[in-house]
């Protein structure tokens, strides 16, 4: 009875990181189908915007909210830049040729936090602490309730707005066929900068929530949380938003179960465990869990 | 309306048309005749602003376009129906009409669905079915009224006809008379169905090989042999150089019966 209750308990921290891995996983695919690019450069993008956040927090003495928020113009900006300056100008190279130029925005990145921030990991001071409430032995974070509230929000909000309103649906038609969606005016080249601003924000959304939880931001923390974004992401599909969503809480609450089996070995493997059988769902199903198994029109 | 003057547009260094001029006149109906792989689709998607003209010039009312964006060449009222209709396939029936109207500052778009309804009632019926799951008729259905929705100056069609039943492209073709005698609307149709196209046009273009190789009224081209023999199919006695050379013009297709033919014995010996 008492391993029922931990492995509930795993299960429900499981969900709260779950939803910032969809989060992260949700920015690259948003990226992916809009551009075609999977953007490797998104630990590096969500590290800068956390140090903002940081710096906002530590030296401006902001509230965290208002961190958040600095960190989600920034991360935007970013995002804009990015596709602008580094991704535009080769629109028309290879596909391969571009994730290699989001890889070297990602040395870039690197380079110029560790010139602003330096190199040691800095704490990350963080106001929710302590729980919320509890039922029997679970207990409910604040931070739990927080990750899952604005994972919450910000997915059905951002699905709210490619569904109903006019530049989200011309996003989706971007995605789906970019010579039509020029034909119908729609200038192509902003909405992939949109798209790249909205990808980073939601990402950077999830660094600041994560990083809290992890010893504290340092110049290669994201790296792990963007790899098991990008892990939902292909659990997903890749080419589904929800399926991103549903990708990102499922590799949250089993590597948190491998973390609850009282056998030390498997909890220090767990990541190893979540890769393996990520491995194995996608032997069994080629296209991801919610992946399209036709080929997208050009 | 709009004029080409001189266009010449190639796909790196091989050219797909070569010296193209030509006119449509406000209120016309303009068919841009040729077989496949004959540049009506290169020259649509220039003057649409997506390819980039080598050389030459092409004007819309007066104000030179070719090095125009596409969505400034759709607001200025030039907008395409593209070949294999091009809809955004997951979107619904009635998305896909919404981002017809997307350059349209005022946001009541309903007047203008219910013209394409008028046209097309079938749509109205399927308004929140993904466009992909249309049957070919109903997309390319679709496809115009995504277009008209943009409130069009010059319609370009391309290839409307393409893998329809013949009943579904008379219907299409009544529709593209009806737009341009009652709304006025300008067209420029591009089509290898020339019979059906010489029938609602004022006037007509022959594209061979990416060059202009005739133009003339609807009733000029009739009377023209080669047009009869490679676009009418009607049987008229030609001298023995003709026939040779309508038989070179026809060999690409000749060679893709054959590759079929091979393929099928393949199949039959595994």
């Amino acid at each position: 009875m008492e391993n029922l209750w931990l492995y509930l308990q795993f299960a429900i921290n499981g969900i709260a990181n779950g939803c910032l891995y969809a989060l992260m996983a949700l920015g690259m695919v948003l990226i992916f189908k809009t551009t075609d690019v999977v953007n490797f450069a998104q630990a590096d993008m969500t590290m800068l915007s956390t140090f903002v956040a940081y710096t906002a927090l530590t030296s401006w003495k902001w509230p965290f909210a208002g961190a958040l928020v600095a960190a989600i113009i920034a991360a935007f900006i970013v995002g804009l830049i990015v596709e602008r300056f580094a991704l535009r100008p080769a629109q028309n190279a290879p596909v391969i040729s571009l994730l290699i130029t989001t890889l070297g925005v990602a040395l870039i990145i690197n380079a110029v936090a560790g010139g602003i921030w330096g190199y040691q990991t800095l704490p990350f001071e963080y106001p929710l602490k302590g729980r919320l409430f509890s039922i029997g032995n679970l207990s409910f974070t604040k931070h739990n309730a927080l990750t899952v509230v604005v994972a919450l929000v910000l997915s059905l909000g951002f699905f709210a707005f490619l569904k109903f309103t006019k530049i989200g649906i011309a996003m989706r038609a971007t995605a789906q066929n970019k010579l039509a969606a020029r034909l119908m005016g729609i200038n192509v080249d902003r909405i992939s900068m949109l798209c790249w601003g909205i990808g980073a924000a939601i990402g950077a959304v999830a660094g600041v929530i994560i990083t809290p939880t992890i010893t504290g931001i340092n110049l290669n923390v994201m790296v792990s949380v963007m790899l098991k974004g990008f892990a939902a992401a292909v659990l997903g599909g890749f080419t589904s938003l929800p399926g991103a969503l549903v990708g990102g809480l499922l590799i949250g609450v089993i590597e948190n179960l491998f973390i609850a089996i009282p056998v030390d070995w498997v909890g220090q493997f767990r990541e190893t465990f979540v890769f393996a059988l990520i491995i194995l769902i996608l032997t069994v199903r080629p296209h991801g869990l919610l992946g399209e198994t036709a080929h997208r029109g050009t | 309306m709009l004029r080409l003057e001189d266009v010449d547009i190639s796909y790196g260094p091989i050219p797909a048309l070569k010296e193209i001029s030509l006119a449509i006149p406000q209120g016309q109906v303009v068919a841009l005749l040729g077989p496949n792989g004959a540049g009506k689709t290169t020259l649509l998607r220039t003057i649409s602003g997506i390819l980039r003209p080598q050389k030459g010039t092409i004007s819309f009312e007066g104000r030179r376009i070719e090095r125009a964006r596409t969505d400034k060449i759709v607001s200025a009222g030039i907008v395409q129906v593209p070949e294999g209709r091009q809809l955004f396939a997951d979107l619904s029936v009635l998305e896909n009409l919404r981002m017809g109207g997307f350059l349209r500052k005022d946001c009541d778009l309903q007047k203008d669905f219910d013209q394409v309804f008028s046209y097309f009632p079938v749509l109205r019926d399927r308004l929140s079915q993904a466009a992909g799951t249309l049957s070919g008729g109903e997309m390319q259905m679709l496809a115009i009224g995504r277009a008209l929705v943009a409130r069009p100056r010059l319609l370009l069609l391309d290839e409307p006809s393409l893998g329809l039943a013949p009943v579904i492209v008379q219907k299409l073709f009544t529709v593209i008379k009806d737009l341009n005698q009652r709304q006025g609307l300008t067209v420029l149709l591009a089509e290898q169905n020339a019979h059906l196209s010489l029938g609602i046009s004022h006037y007509a273009y022959v594209l061979e090989t990416g060059k202009l190789a005739l133009s003339g009224t609807p009733g000029e081209l009739r009377r023209n042999e080669a047009v009869q023999q490679l676009y009418l199919g009607t049987k008229t006695v030609v001298s023995h150089n003709k026939d040779r050379q309508i038989a070179a013009s026809i060999r690409p297709l000749a060679n893709v019966e054959e590759v079929r033919g091979e393929d099928r014995s393949d199949e039959d010996t595994h």
